[in-house]
């Protein structure tokens, strides 16, 4: 689980990085800045789209949990 | 050592390295995996999220993943696994919630049905076994789950025509149509019901 006080550019892998939707001027946030710019009202848009990043990443990490080893 | 022997040993290894995150030495074994077993969908999955793990000096694109996920669709069309992680793909790295909710309806229909059958599996060996409470809870799934198989709740007057109608413990009441895909099959675990019921 990536905790909110990860650094975006940390956690988001560099095949992701190149990506319209990655922001290099977020990448220096945390998680849990990203993630309170995302739900606040008007949304973020980009915040939305790193938030989508990182979770993305987390869940690809965590893939292998579970599987024999 | 046997075929399948050194393929599950394979993907043991490729676990190993993904636990220990060396991402670009699991792809390198996904690929000559591969290169052996091009049919297995499994290994397109892997290949996709692999490839989305890489750093900036790789060579992989990612449309690659993209591609991957596809194949792994063509490969087996009922894989729940690879039309949900397709979904993930859309949502979180192309950003396309609309097109991602295609991908997630096709996987969680998949995976619901499988589930449904296991279910309806289990419950007729719990009743052979003569364990009934484990069989009506097989069954209480088996029912909540179903009903999603018929698209939204229905109407009242809807409801009224139904085969089987439910109040669940939360309040809402809600009906089952077993004219369905497992009608059959569903009506008659309540058969088994009513008979030990009467017995």
């Amino acid at each position: 689980m990536a905790l909110d006080t990860d650094i975006a550019n940390d956690v988001i892998p560099g095949s992701l990085k190149r990506l319209a939707s990655y922001h290099s001027d977020y990448g220096q946030k945390t998680y849990k800045e990203i993630k309170d710019l995302a739900a606040a009202d008007p949304p973020d848009m980009k915040a939305r789209q790193m938030k989508k990043l990182i979770e993305q990443t987390e869940r690809l990490q965590q893939k292998s949990k579970g599987r024999p080893s | 050592m046997s075929p399948v022997a050194g393929f599950k040993r394979k993907l043991r290894r490729i676990s190993r390295l993904w636990e220990a995150q060396e991402y670009e030495t699991a792809l390198t074994e996904v690929d000559a995996l591969l290169e052996t077993w091009p049919g297995n969908p499994r290994l397109h999955i892997l290949r996709a999220c692999l490839v989305q793990l890489q750093e900036e000096d790789s060579p992989y694109e990612l449309t690659e993943a993209r591609e991957a996920l596809e194949q792994a669709l063509q490969l087996d069309e009922d894989s729940a696994a690879a039309a949900i992680e397709l979904g993930y793909f859309l949502d979180n790295v192309e950003d396309d919630p609309r097109e991602a909710l295609k991908a997630y309806a096709k996987g969680v229909a998949t995976a619901r049905q499988l589930l449904i059958d296991g279910l309806i599996g289990q419950a007729k060996a719990f009743l052979q076994l003569e364990k009934r409470d484990e069989f009506l809870r097989c069954l209480q799934e088996i029912l909540h789950l179903a009903q999603f198989e018929r698209g939204p709740r229905r109407s009242k007057a809807e409801q009224a025509g139904a085969d089987v109608v439910f109040t669940s413990p939360s309040g809402p009441l809600y009906a089952i149509d077993l004219k369905g895909r497992y009608g059959k099959q569903i009506q008659d675990l309540l058969n088994e019901l009513a008979v030990d019921s009467s017995a």
